[in-house]
């Protein structure tokens, strides 16, 4: 019993040499535009339009060109390789290695798409003897509502930055939680700004509250530089009483407001991500080439402490630390313009990916593949080469 | 074409409606429940329950003074701009009315009790963006055009809280710290100085009929203002304050004292030695100076991302400029050691040699390269071999003074 034919032809068309050609050639091409791309609009904007998406437009001057996004070319050059290289190719010993490798790079798609959707990057800035026991996002923000606790612990309640993120206006999101004694009321999420005070000869564009207001500055094309603020009300739900404030980025100390005689903090901050460990950084040693102050490699001492027990780990450029599920790389140091002498701090990447080792077991899979094709080939080659004795 | 096209306009509006909506949706009115609370323990972190408005947004200062944006490693701490502050102390004068400090006003005054005239100081760590941008920053909100380097260097200087301060007097239109205010025959009057480790501002603002009789109180203020670990302070001394109404002008009636003053661009500052004269802009360069006898002596600073195509092959191409034999990587330890930008540098010297393609002029170089963080710095002296040797003294302490902005 054969396909229906436009099934068969549909298949074909899936599984055939050219669209694979056809997919990698668009990946080189969409490679190449965003590399363009990211020198006018930033790494984050570019991954986002040309890698995170189906479609996508790339504008020549006047001209708009529609292409795909390496999303979906990535999706169907994944299906394109099941049907062709897996399904649909010949089996046999000739084809054994390249049915290997072609398992390899289904590998290395499927690491890029876990990658993609499930995993967590941030970093944890520490000055010598400081602590932390969570990384923060270098571009997402989230509104947090702290409750202290007797213990010393605090109570967190979290608004991720899809929940007000699109407030450009005076109308609020309001939030609420059966857990809390009031709701909050946002309004005009600015994504990057700076918080002034009002003076006699200031004019602001936006409400002034407790002496400042927020003046709207342009984005920044590296988003990580932006610094959002948010305007803030609490409203208790006894009462109706309104406490209102500006939350910003980059605040030192949470928005404090008193509700039945209890005290929440309201703060907005990066995106924290808990690590089931605390990481306090001993010593960051910095080493200079002889006579020059240029440095030829960092590293930081770090105790890990997790459930009782602690450990000392140095991480340096290239040797992070692997601990449950999440690496710590050495990224970098500062402050820049630090003199000889002044604290240092250090910067060190987190990254929680689940696919973390499998772009390794990928390539091993796929030199396997590729050493089990040559060297069958080059049997093939000698053998043809070596003259027959009876 | 479609034989019937009305038949499916319905389904057409719907879907454009559809679109419209989602495009023009500004997240109005909307309500959301929070997700389940979770406990954390707040390790390295200490929470303030009582922080003011000013302690809490106090980290924005620097954006305020016109320093760059955040910085990426915003999780970072953040040195307390206001320290420099905090032991200060002043004489209100009679008639003003002292306010709350606020953030960026360390002290802060109505002045002769007009609310629409202010005078406050402002105090930061660093150079704030230098002094440059600070008084044309002042210019702009005065909508007046920007000051050259010369004609800044020119505005008169006074002594005040222990270092040396530029005196400004400016009027114009005023449009406001965000440019967008209307106030026609606003006076500035301000002080600024600024240095490398902290800077402080007293702007003296308001209509010109309220600011021309409140010169004498403003110089009063100024010169109450001493920071306790200075030992006392300093009077505006003999620098007359300009007389009412005569501010427009801007001119400055005493020239600075030459050597002294801190100059810079937007990626370096700097103090120019005695007797160097400054030339005209440069592709790459951020400042090129003339000095010895006839000017024959070029002096020229540039800054360069990263390492700038590296040290030796910089050192290397100066060496092709002069026909001198290229360096080796061994020569590099040998080369001698001078400060520049706040790091340790390298500096060479080289003579004209055969095949040099530099000016007729350049009989010998002195260049000396520091490597920052991120930057490199690269600072050339050329001319006649006397001449040069001549300056070394001067370069040493201009390339001391280097400093690279954030």
């Amino acid at each position: 019993m054969t396909a229906p034919r436009p099934l068969r032809w549909l298949l074909d068309a899936l599984s055939s040499f050219w669209l694979s050609c056809t997919l990698l050639l668009l990946l080189a091409l969409l490679t190449w535009l965003g590399t363009l791309e990211q020198v006018s609009n930033g790494l984050f904007e570019v991954q986002r339009k040309y890698f995170e998406s189906l479609f996508l437009v790339h504008r020549v001057g006047p001209v708009s060109i529609p292409l795909p996004g390496a999303t979906l070319v990535m999706a169907v050059l994944f299906l394109n390789l099941i049907l062709g290289g897996i399904v649909r190719i010949r089996k046999g010993a000739s084809t054994l290695g390249i049915l290997v490798t072609h398992v390899g790079i289904l590998m290395l798609l499927l690491a890029g798409w876990v990658k993609a959707y499930s995993s967590e990057d941030g970093h944890v800035t520490l000055f010598e003897g400081q602590s932390a026991n969570t990384f923060q996002s270098y571009n997402r923000w989230e509104l947090a509502i702290l409750q202290p606790l007797e213990d010393g612990k605090l109570r967190e309640t979290v608004a991720p930055q899809e929940d007000f993120e699109r407030l450009a206006g005076a109308s609020p999101v309001t939030l609420r939680s059966a857990e809390l004694p009031f709701t909050v009321e946002l309004t005009r999420f600015t994504p990057n700004a700076r918080v002034l005070p009002k003076g006699p000869m200031v004019k602001a564009q936006l409400p002034v509250v407790e002496g400042y207001f927020v003046d709207a500055l342009p984005v920044e094309k590296e988003i990580e530089n932006n610094v959002a603020a948010v305007y803030a009300a609490v409203v208790e739900r006894e009462g109706g009483a309104r406490h209102e404030s500006i939350l910003y980025g980059l605040s030192r100390q949470p928005w404090t407001v008193t509700v039945g005689g209890r005290e929440y903090g309201l703060e907005l901050r990066r995106e924290h991500y808990p690590m089931p460990f605390t990481v306090e950084l001993d010593d960051f040693e910095k080493q200079d080439y002889p006579r020059l102050d240029m440095p030829k490699s960092f590293s930081s001492a770090v105790t890990i402490a997790e459930a009782g027990t602690r450990r000392q780990v140095t991480i340096s450029m290239n040797e992070p630390l692997r601990q449950e599920g999440l690496v710590l790389y050495q990224a970098s140091w500062g402050p820049s313009n630090a003199r000889p002498g002044d604290p240092l701090f250090s910067t060190l990447a987190v990254v929680r990916n689940p696919a973390d080792r499998y772009p390794l077991y990928a390539c091993i899979v796929i030199a396997t593949g590729l050493v089990l094709h040559f060297a069958r080939r080059l049997v093939r080659h000698v053998r043809s080469q070596t003259p027959r004795t009876a | 074409m479609p034989r019937r096209p009305l038949r499916r306009a319905p389904l057409t509006l719907a879907g454009l409606a559809l679109v419209c909506g989602l495009a023009c949706d500004d997240g109005g009115s909307r309500e959301l429940e929070l997700g389940p609370s979770h406990e954390v323990e707040p390790v390295g972190r200490t929470i303030r329950w009582d922080a003011s408005p000013a302690e809490r947004h106090g980290i924005s200062a620097q954006d305020f003074a016109g320093a760059k944006g955040a910085s990426a490693t915003a999780g970072a701490p953040a040195p307390d701009a206001l320290a420099a502050a905090e032991q200060l102390h002043w004489t209100t004068p009679p008639g003003w009315v002292e306010q709350p400090p606020a953030m960026f006003r360390d002290a802060n005054f109505l002045v002769a009790g007009d609310p629409s005239a202010e005078c406050y100081l402002s105090t930061f760590g660093g150079d704030a963006g230098g002094l440059d941008a600070n008084i044309n920053r002042w210019r702009g909100q005065l909508s007046l055009p920007p000051l050259g380097a010369a004609e800044i260097a020119e505005l008169p200087r006074v002594p005040w809280l222990g270092a040396e301060a530029v005196l400004v007097d400016f009027q114009g239109r005023w449009t406001g710290m965000t440019g967008d205010e209307q106030a026609e025959n606003r006076r500035l009057v301000g002080l600024l100085q600024v240095q490398t480790e902290h800077s402080a501002f007293l702007k003296m603002i308001g209509p010109a009929e309220v600011i021309d009789g409140q010169l004498e109180a403003f110089r009063a203020l100024a010169d109450s203002f001493h920071a306790g670990h200075e030992g006392g302070h300093d009077a505006l001394a003999e620098v007359a304050l300009p007389a009412a109404g005569a501010a427009a002008a801007a001119a400055p009636a005493t020239a600075a004292a030459a050597g002294a003053d801190v100059q810079s661009t937007a990626a370096l500052s700097w103090r120019a030695p005695t007797g160097w004269t400054r030339g005209p802009p440069k592709p790459m360069r951020e400042v090129t100076y003339f000095s010895g006898e006839g000017r024959k002596v070029e002096c020229s600073a540039t800054v360069l991302d990263g390492e700038g195509g590296g040290l030796l092959a910089n050192l290397n191409r100066w060496c092709g400029q002069m026909g001198a034999p290229p360096l080796a990587d061994a020569d590099l330890a040998g080369l001698e050691r001078v400060q520049v930008a706040g790091v340790e540098g390298v500096l060479v010297r080289l003579e004209r040699g055969a095949g040099a393609t530099a000016d007729a002029n350049a009989e010998r170089l002195l260049g000396v390269v520091g490597r920052l963080p991120g930057r490199s710095v690269f600072v050339k002296l050329t001319g006649p071999r006397d001449a040069v040797d001549g300056q070394r003294a001067a370069l040493l302490q201009f390339c001391d003074s280097l400093r690279v902005l954030p």
